[in-house]
């Protein structure tokens, strides 16, 4: 059972995208999936009951009765992984979501203002993980990066600087596709529907990359998510 | 032919499930679990106003900020408050000013200890000073 957490305190970095990809992903390896949706904005629900075979994804939405700590209990004890979409600013639910996670993702576009958030984002788990006296694994995921093979100078002085924060960045990273920016209108997830498109084979490298970082932080033995597959 | 009839019979072996020594599917999520732990620490009131302080809370999300704790419930006076004018020796008011600098305790309350450890009966709300009480 495993807790995946989105996260970065800037807005538009790619976070709903790549949780909704990974709830795909799960159900696509026919494990157990839920979501807690922490933006307001309620984008999850809402692409979810679209998409035939998400439509039994359960969503949970904070309320003034119960805290995220215990929501993500609950869906925790339903469900084999849960996944935290968090609003896109530093809230007072961001090192909640993180400190409850087996792993949290940084998603990060090109932009300086991208990479100052991401870096600050990044230092909020590391203390979160100090705070719960335990290993949360995390990673930065490079979003709307160039899909063809050459890579732009931009990237590799991104990863440059996260390296130099101690920042660890995903090898594979979110693609710039149109299949991402029409996934909410077209219903049409790549990896679900079409795993051989080239879409589906790049979330599906990130997701095998997410997995491999919580196995690495994880004690020999415990299961992980995604291990249905 | 008869050696067909000599042969043993043949059993089925065992093919039910093996039970498990917990009973079943273990529980996904433990009671002591610490991830939850950790994550409702961070969600109490205080934790909430030192992330404001240092910067890492700089957006509330109003449908999960932590609710402000219950205020302390005001003292009750059994009687109304009146004032008392009097006159006392120089000396005496100095006293009263200066053990209030070293102590707090202002002069109100020292006359009223006072009497009360000289046997007069005056309960301990009494003793609040409601001048001193933050305002809101």
């Amino acid at each position: 059972m495993a807790i995946i957490t989105f996260a970065q305190v800037k807005g538009g970095s790619g976070k709903t995208t790549a949780a909704m990809c990974t709830v795909a992903e799960l159900v696509a390896r026919g494990g157990s999936a839920a979501a807690l949706d922490l933006d307001p904005n309620r984008p999850l629900s809402e692409f979810f009951q679209r998409v035939p075979e998400l439509r039994e994804v359960e969503v949970a939405v904070p309320s003034a009765e119960r805290r995220v700590s215990s929501l993500v209990r609950e869906l925790a004890s339903r469900h084999d992984n849960v996944v935290i979409d968090l609003m896109g600013a530093a809230t007072n639910d961001t090192q909640v979501a993180m400190a409850v996670a087996d792993l949290v993702v940084v998603p990060s576009q090109m932009s300086g203002t991208d990479l100052k958030c991401g870096v600050e984002t990044w230092r909020q788990a590391v203390e979160a993980a100090e705070i719960s006296n335990r290993a949360i694994a995390k990673g930065v995921l490079l979003a709307r990066t160039s899909a063809g093979a050459l890579r732009p100078r931009v990237e590799a002085f991104l990863r440059e600087q996260y390296m130099r924060v101690g920042a660890h960045v995903l090898a594979a990273s979110f693609g710039d596709r149109a299949a991402w920016k029409e996934m909410t209108y077209s219903a049409h997830i790549p990896h679900l529907h079409d795993r051989q498109s080239n879409a589906a084979q790049n979330f599906i490298a990130v997701f095998e990359e997410m997995m491999d970082l919580i196995r690495s932080a994880v004690p020999s033995g415990v299961p992980v998510a995604g291990a249905a597959s | 032919m008869t050696g067909r009839q000599d042969r043993p019979r043949l059993q089925a072996p065992d093919l039910s499930p093996p039970t498990r020594p917990s009973g079943g599917t273990p529980p996904r999520t433990a009671d002591d679990d610490p991830r939850f732990a950790a994550a409702a620490r961070l969600e109490t009131h205080d934790a909430f106003l030192r992330g404001v302080q240092d910067g890492r809370v700089r957006v509330v999300n109003p449908e999960t900020a932590p609710p402000r704790p219950p205020e302390p419930v005001p003292a009750r006076r059994r009687s109304p408050e009146t004032s008392l004018s009097t006159r006392v020796p120089e000396s005496v008011l100095q006293q009263l000013r200066l053990r209030y600098a070293e102590t707090g305790v202002t002069i109100r309350n020292q006359i009223l200890l006072a009497l009360r450890r000289d046997g007069l009966e005056i309960a301990e709300d009494d003793i609040q000073d409601e001048r001193k009480r933050p305002r809101r």
